[in-house]
């Protein structure tokens, strides 16, 4: 798939994109959660970046660097969602399911569009609670 | 075949111009169709222009539309419609452009995916269409047919370096939208926030390709260069480039998982700040362009102009050309045409044609022949004129002789005693041969005047004298045609002046010629020449002026009557004879003495012609009469009928000479005036009386002075009348002086004599005469009627025989030449009616102008009885007369010869001689001595021998005989040296011979005349121009020049008689 990199691109020193965001991302990918929430928080208040939303989402879904808290998980899921990111859908249909909704429409169509859209966490989540697409 | 020289001509004067032309041509298409280039080219920045704003909107569009999509409608609503109205909006713009240039055809694709707009938004608002599709599918296809339009200004063929612009500009457009299309797709997949396929990386790189490929470098124009390198290169389009260049690599990293570092936020705003940046860089790209097309449009419809010009101007020369060339060659046919026509008028056949060299050759030895047989026909023009002049010149010497005869035989008849108005009839004679000669000589001299080689004279001259001779000269004609000749000559001209009196005289003969000619009977001619005002106090200035009643000149005639040879009318040629010179010489001669002859007439009233000269006037030396006569009182005759311009001149006169005029109407009234005592002379017009009345006032005791005219003579002298003095017409100054000093004179009436005095031989007989010229008609008349015959005229042989047939003549004197029917002729004529009809014979004597040798022998030969040469000399006619009229000799009034008897005669005038002194010409001061010498003379004359005299001719022989006899010699004439040899005797004592007589040898005669008369001396005459040889001085005892004169002959003879005595 990597094929038709360029050359330049890849042997290109990275340089850090300063910013919160890229930062926040950054740590989170390094497992630094604590330092990946605290940058994320920054980038939503200060730079307005969107994705934060989701990886946010995603830290309190799963309790990394901070106190697990499935509303707000939902919260920032539920936004990131509205902006378009795909993956935060298979993420909100499992903090709706951890968090028992009984609106099982809404998930199952969550789960589908995601995996429509190219999010293959979806079809993990959903072989993970038996919820058959 | 040969080209011929119009053909070169016109090769040579149009082939420049046809080259100039179609090089102009070139130029103009070529520049035409630069500037049609350019104008699409400006047409085709502003459609790009168009088209690329439609694109970038569009782009926007589309970013905000893939926004849209991907946030499943959320985000980018409230734009995404904005920009839509955008978008409509340079749709629209397009549309109207389209519409407006029905010529621009963009792809069919546009057209239809523009078409499909509306549909695809709602597929859009509704969600129905996926991202790819709406934005790979719709809207790049779209965009990218748009920008392939705009490419399409690279393709025109423009100028290197406002394609190379334009194509930048398409570079940039593309990239613009590359960088768009990668904006939004990246857009899409941070958004999305999934890893990336490998198919949606392998279009980001396409897309990254394109979208940094804003190549620039090739602009030619280094600032345009420089402007979007220093836009690209600005520390802040620096750090977007960087920006940008970095999100790229972190997007790329995190392909794989797909937790990208960029946000999507922040890339879109990084790839739309590169993208206002590219936007900048086109912009300036399509201002320089917009400027560079618009200065080459001008540049290009400049030279477009320049080139129209110089199109039009060769155009224009290119018609000259032609025109030139084509009147070129119309004159080289004209001139081919006159050279063809001067070819045929010369006898030689030549076909010009200037075409080739040959003809033009051929003309040119043509021209010269022309020029030579030009020159040949001048050399015979100058040949014939010579001869004209040499012929002239003999004519003038055969004029001129039997001139000297006149002149002469006048000269000898002056110097014989002759009664009162003889002399005046001999001096008139004398003066009018003169003025014959004068005149012949002026018409030689035409030609003088006309090559200027006529000399004005500058003598000094008494005016009144000249001008009166010459009217003088024309009373006679003028009074044999009845005309009234009156005179005026100022009497204040009494100066002397200097000027051509030759010129003036002969401009005066010539005007009254032409008067007297064209004046009919009864008509009247004034003379008046007067002293008028002159500018200059020392000259003097006459004006002249002759004036007749005649038949005038019509207005159109005029203008020519001063050329030569033109007289009014040819039918007045043929009427009234003459040369029409007169007029010619006379306007001549009054110009060259800077004057101008002038005429005033009126057809059929009459003509003046006048003219004024000024002179010089000389201090006074003649004597002035200027109111000399106050005491006088003349009775002058005036009629209530009829009324001449003469007695107006003879009041002006008597005015002048202070004498009074008292008119009187009747012949008492004159007789009452006389035994008065209130007048002492009286002027008759014997115009205006009756023969009973100028009897009665010729009783009176007056000085009575009657005018006549010449021609009425005769009257008078049958009147018998005892008259003071006979004034002829015209009346002039002298005359009145002449009768102004008569009344005066204490003269008594009782010692007058009557008028004609006859004491010559007389005969009682009848005499014919044929003669065509009036004068000598005239003349001969005068001369018979003196001698006491009866005259009768036939003007010519016909009329003559006519006569002798119906009349009876004693004798008959025929003229040889005559029209009609000559002399000889004549004589025939009557000689076969005499012996027809057997009546008795008529002595027929010749009269002849011909004085040649051998006349006489052939005249009698032809029948004739006796010969005389034309100046008619008495002696002879009175020889001829008693040789056939012997019987008829009147006896009672016989009397001696007047030339015989000159002593009888010389003592009369002492006491007559007062009384004849109107004679025009005092008797000259030379002839008193010769008179009186010649009484001295008259002792050796006794003593004198014969004289013999041989000249040339005849004529000569005559009047050099006479000159002798003259002198009181007995004088002999030999014709031939034959008749001179037979002639020689003891009596003989002198013998003048001319050298140019006939087959004269000096030897023999000399021999001759020892034998003969040994004392006998010769003379001998040469001519002045030939040469005498030895032999003919040496047989000669004198030898003389021809032109003999009273004195010298006189001083000879007496040289040589008297030594014999």
């Amino acid at each position: 798939m990597k094929r038709g990199l360029p050359a330049l691109l890849l042997i290109a020193p990275v340089l850090l994109f300063a910013s919160y965001f890229s930062d926040g991302i950054r740590a989170y990918k390094t497992g630094d959660y604590k330092k990946a929430k605290e940058m994320l928080e920054k980038a939503v208040t200060e730079e307005g970046a969107e994705q934060a939303h989701f990886l946010l989402g995603l830290l309190y879904l799963e309790g990394k660097g901070v106190k697990k808290d499935i509303y707000k998980a939902r919260r920032y899921l539920q936004k990131a969602v509205s902006f378009g990111n795909v993956r935060a859908k298979c993420y909100l249909a499992e903090a709706l399911i951890v968090s028992r909704d009984k609106d099982k429409k809404a998930i199952l169509s969550l789960l589908k569009e995601g995996k429509k859209s190219g999010a293959g966490e979806c079809a993990a989540i959903a072989a993970k609670y038996n919820i058959p697409l | 075949m040969q080209v011929g020289v119009r053909s070169k001509l016109k090769l040579i004067s149009l082939f420049p111009i046809v080259l100039l032309l179609a090089f102009a041509s070139f130029f103009l298409y070529q520049s035409a169709t630069n500037y049609l280039k350019v104008q699409t080219l400006n047409e085709r920045i502003n459609y790009n222009a168009i088209l690329n704003s439609v694109a970038t909107q569009l782009a926007i569009e589309r970013g905000l539309t893939s926004i849209y999509i991907a946030s499943n409608g959320k985000k980018a609503v409230e734009k995404l419609k904005k920009q839509r109205a955008e978008v409509d909006k340079e749709i629209a713009v397009f549309n109207r452009y389209l519409s407006n240039h029905p010529d621009v055809k963009p792809k069919k694709l546009i057209r239809l995916l523009l078409g499909m707009l509306n549909k695809k938004r709602e597929q859009i608002d509704t969600l129905q269409i996926s991202f790819n599709k709406a934005f790979f599918n719709y809207y790049s296809v779209l965009i990218k047919a748009l920008l392939e339009e705009i490419d399409k200004v690279t393709t025109i063929g423009l100028e290197h370096e406002v394609a190379n612009e334009a194509k930048a500009y398409v570079n940039f457009a593309k990239a613009k939208e590359y960088s768009g299309i990668e904006r939004g797709f990246i857009s899409y997949v941070l958004t999305r926030y999934t890893k990336m396929s490998d198919e949606e990386l392998q279009k980001w790189i396409h897309y990254i390709g394109q979208a940094d490929a804003y190549d620039y470098d090739f602009i030619n124009d280094e600032e345009l260069k420089q402007r979007v390198h220093a836009l690209l290169s600005t520390p802040d389009a620096k750090k977007v480039f960087k920006a940008l260049s970095q999100a790229r690599i972190e997007i790329l990293h995190s392909i794989n998982d797909g937790y990208y570092t960029v946000d999507p936020l922040h890339w879109f705003k990084l790839n739309t700040e590169k993208i206002v940046r590219l936007s900048k860089a086109q912009k300036i790209i399509f201002e320089s362009l917009e400027q560079k097309s618009a200065k080459t449009m001008e540049e290009q419809m400049f030279i477009a102009v320049a080139s129209a010009a110089l199109w039009i101007i060769t155009l224009i020369l290119a018609t000259l050309g032609y025109i030139v060339s084509r009147e070129i060659t119309q004159n080289i046919k004209n001139l081919e045409a006159i050279l063809q026509s001067a070819a045929e008028s010369t006898s030689k056949q030549i076909n010009i044609n200037l075409d080739t060299a040959e003809g033009t050759a051929k003309a040119y030895s043509l021209l010269q022949t022309i020029i030579e047989e030009a020159r040949h026909e001048q050399q015979r023009a100058e040949e014939a004129s010579e001869a004209k002049s040499l012929f002239l010149a003999n004519m003038s010497h055969e004029i001129r002789t039997p001139l000297n005869g006149i002149v002469g035989f006048t000269e000898l008849l002056k110097n014989t005693e002759l009664k009162g108005e003889q002399k005046e009839f001999v001096s008139i004679i004398e003066k009018s041969s003169e003025n014959l000669l004068e005149i012949i000589n002026n018409i030689l001299d035409l030609s003088k005047i006309e090559s200027n080689k006529v000399e004005i004279e500058n003598i000094v001259f008494n005016p009144i004298e000249e001008f009166e001779s010459a009217v003088e000269i024309y009373a006679v004609k003028a009074a044999e045609k009845s005309v009234n000749l009156a005179c005026f000559i100022d009497p204040r001209l009494n100066q002397p002046i200097k000027g051509d009196p030759t010129k003036i005289k002969e401009i005066l003969i010539n005007l009254l010629s032409n008067a007297v000619k064209f004046t009919n009977q009864g008509g009247a001619i004034n003379v008046e020449i007067r002293k008028v005002h002159a500018e200059d106090p020392d000259r003097c200035a006459i004006s002249f002026s002759v004036e007749d009643t005649g038949i005038g000149i019509s207005p159109d005639k005029k203008a020519h009557i001063f050329e030569a040879f033109s007289q009014a009318d040819t039918s007045v040629t043929r009427k009234f004879g003459g040369t029409g010179l007169g007029l010619t010489i006379s306007a001549r001669y009054a110009e060259l003495m800077g004057g101008h002859l002038q005429l005033e007439s009126e057809l059929g009233k009459g003509t003046r012609f006048y003219f004024t000269l000024e002179f010089d006037e000389l201090p006074q030396m003649n004597e002035d009469m200027y109111k000399r006569f106050e005491n006088v009182s003349v009775a002058m005759y005036t009629s209530p009928t009829i009324h001449k311009k003469q007695d107006e001149y003879i009041k002006e006169y008597l005015d002048y000479y202070g004498a009074t005029l008292i008119p009187f109407g009747a012949p008492e009234e004159l007789i009452k005036l006389a035994s008065d005592k209130k007048v002492q002379s009286a002027i008759i017009d014997s115009d205006y009386t009756s023969d009973n009345d100028l009897r009665k006032m010729g009783k009176t005791p007056l000085h009575c002075n009657v005018i006549i005219k010449s021609t009425q003579q005769k009257r008078i002298e049958t009147l018998k009348m005892h008259c003071e003095k006979i004034l002829y017409e015209p009346i002039n100054a002298t005359k009145m002086v002449s009768v102004l000093k008569a009344a005066t004179s204490e003269v008594s009436k009782e010692v007058r004599r009557p008028l004609l005095d006859l004491e010559h031989i007389g005969f009682n007989a009848k005499a014919l005469v044929a003669e065509d010229n009036t004068i000598n008609q005239k003349l001969i008349k005068r001369t018979l009627e003196d001698l006491g015959l009866k005259v009768e005229l036939a003007d010519n042989g016909l009329e003559a025989f006519e006569k002798r047939r119906n009349g009876d003549f004693d004798i008959i004197f025929m003229d040889i030449s005559m029209p009609v029917m000559d002399g000889v002729e004549a004589t025939h004529e009557i000689l076969d009616y005499e012996e027809d009809e057997n009546v008795p014979h008529i002595p027929i004597v010749a009269l002849t102008a011909n004085a040649l040798k051998g006349d006489r022998e052939r005249f009698l030969a032809e029948g004739l009885d006796e010969y005389t040469t034309k100046p008619l000399i008495r002696e002879e006619i009175i020889s001829i007369l008693k040789k056939f009229l012997a019987e008829k000799i009147n006896r009672q009034e016989s009397a001696p010869k007047p030339s015989a008897s000159p002593e009888k005669e010389a003592d009369a005038p002492q006491e007559s001689e007062k009384e004849f002194n109107f004679d025009l010409q005092p008797e000259t001061v030379e002839e008193r001595p010769v008179q009186s010498e010649r009484r001295s003379d008259e002792s050796p004359q006794k003593t004198a021998k014969k004289i013999l005299v041989l000249k040339k001719s005849l004529l000569e022989g005559k009047i050099f005989a006479n000159m002798l006899q003259g002198l009181g010699y007995e004088v002999d004439i030999a014709t031939g040296i034959k008749e001179l040899i037979g002639k020689i005797d003891e009596e003989t004592g002198l013998v003048f011979v001319d050298k140019e007589a006939e087959e004269l040898s000096m030897t023999a005669l000399r021999s001759e005349i020892k034998m003969n008369a040994p004392h006998a001396a010769v003379v001998l005459m040469t001519d002045p121009a030939s040469e005498v040889t030895e032999e003919e001085k040496r047989e000669s005892d004198e030898v003389i020049v021809n032109l003999v004169n009273r004195d010298l002959v006189r001083l000879i003879v007496e040289k040589f008689i008297k030594s014999e005595g």
